[in-house]
């Protein structure tokens, strides 16, 4: 079932563009004229298309573990994913839990991120294994927190546990702790009648 | 069964037998041209209409409109199937009403011949947890640019602003990203 090749197929640039909605009105237009005669691009077309759905879903679903902004968080809001929110200060251990309606879990890290380049952020247990990492995350002038997603289902999984994350900065003048940060996850708590998931 | 041959045959072919044939005679060029079409119409539907119902309304009203003017002989170049079709899907991307095609759909003889995704046309649906991983992987920028063009559906200029960037940056880590994440799930082919 090969496709037949196309002698001047459409760029994946413009397929990126085109299901973010930015290309412009005639050469998306041209694109469309061009992929409905033509298998090869018809398939790269319907490819850029599983890929764009792909990210909402990982992202709407709870599945990815990531550092997001504010815009994230809002779109999930109005969209009634549910998110729990927990807000850690430097040096602040925070009681926390995840319960079994929960899709994702927040980590508001505060800190002063000052005349900072990026940060990584760790998250490990008191063994020091770790469970979580997020490295070169860009902070921006006059940044005061830092929001790390964590899928709900992951800490779910969890059984109670000590977790620490550690924020580092680094700048031209080098690297420096932002802050540790501790959250003291009580376990999954069921509010529905539901048993060892894992 | 002829499908065989109805196959290989290409759109234009296809279209011209259509035509040529007492209306409504030519069942398995029909038939075909159904199933190559519809997904292409989807597409544009989910582009367009941004609902999966919708999208899939609007791809047999308009094959079976396309079809319609065919046997009618109301094609005036059946070798331009392609464009046809197309134009005929911008048409009628505004107006969707579901009692009439139903309605249409009973007139037609057309049951719901319903495009089953052809793996030659659509990857369908990727592995949610595979993706999810790719995305991990990537540079964080990267997958927040990604993040916010795809899910949240923000401009480059909106990214540009949150993120202290410019947006001709941001769409160069847009098309990078979404290049990476592509290879990463398997979609991507030798050429």
């Amino acid at each position: 079932m090969t496709a037949a090749s196309c002698a001047s197929p459409v760029s994946f640039e413009a397929i990126a563009d085109y299901w973010a909605g930015e290309l412009d009105p005639e050469r998306a237009a041209a694109l469309e004229e061009h992929a409905f005669g033509c298998l090869e691009c018809q398939r790269r077309l319907a490819e850029g298309r599983s890929l764009a759905e792909a990210i909402a879903a990982a992202v709407r679903e709870g599945r990815l573990a990531a550092v997001v902004t504010e815009t994230v968080l809002n779109q999930l809001a109005r969209e009634g994913v549910r998110v729990r929110h927990y807000a850690l200060a430097p040096g602040a251990i925070v009681p926390c839990a995840v319960w079994s309606d929960d899709e994702i879990i927040v980590a508001r890290v505060r800190g002063d991120f000052a005349a900072l380049d990026s940060v990584s952020v760790a998250t490990r247990f008191e063994s020091g294994e770790e469970l979580l990492r997020a490295d070169d995350v860009p902070v921006r002038p006059g940044q005061t927190e830092l929001l790390r997603v964590i899928p709900a289902a992951l800490l779910r999984g969890l059984p109670s546990a000590r977790l620490r994350l550690t924020v580092t900065g680094r700048s031209a003048e080098g690297e420096r702790l932002v802050g540790e940060y501790v959250l003291e996850h009580g376990g999954a708590l069921e509010r529905t009648d539901r048993s060892n998931s894992s | 069964m002829v499908r065989p041959q109805v196959e290989a045959w290409a759109d234009a072919e296809l279209a011209r037998r259509i035509a040529a044939a007492p209306s409504g005679a030519a069942q398995a060029e029909e038939a075909e041209l159904y199933r190559r079409f519809a997904p292409r119409v989807r597409l544009y539907g989910l582009k367009h209409l941004k609902d999966e119902a919708a999208a899939e309304d609007l791809a047999q009203q308009v094959l079976i409109a396309a079809i319609e003017r065919l046997r009618a002989g109301g094609v005036r170049n059946p070798d331009e199937i392609a464009s046809f079709i197309l134009g005929t899907s911008r048409l009628m991307a505004g107006s969707l009403k579901r009692t009439e095609r139903r309605r249409r759909l009973l007139a037609a003889g057309l049951d719901r011949t319903e495009g089953a995704a052809d793996p030659a046309l659509d990857p369908g649906p990727l592995d949610r947890a595979r993706v999810a991983r790719c995305l991990e992987a990537l540079p964080e920028r990267d997958r927040t640019v990604l993040v916010l063009t795809y899910y949240a559906e923000r401009a480059a200029s909106e990214i540009a602003q949150e993120l202290d960037m410019s947006p001709g940056a941001v769409r160069v880590a847009r098309h990078r990203a979404l290049a990476r994440l592509r290879a990463c799930v398997g979609l991507e082919r030798s050429a």
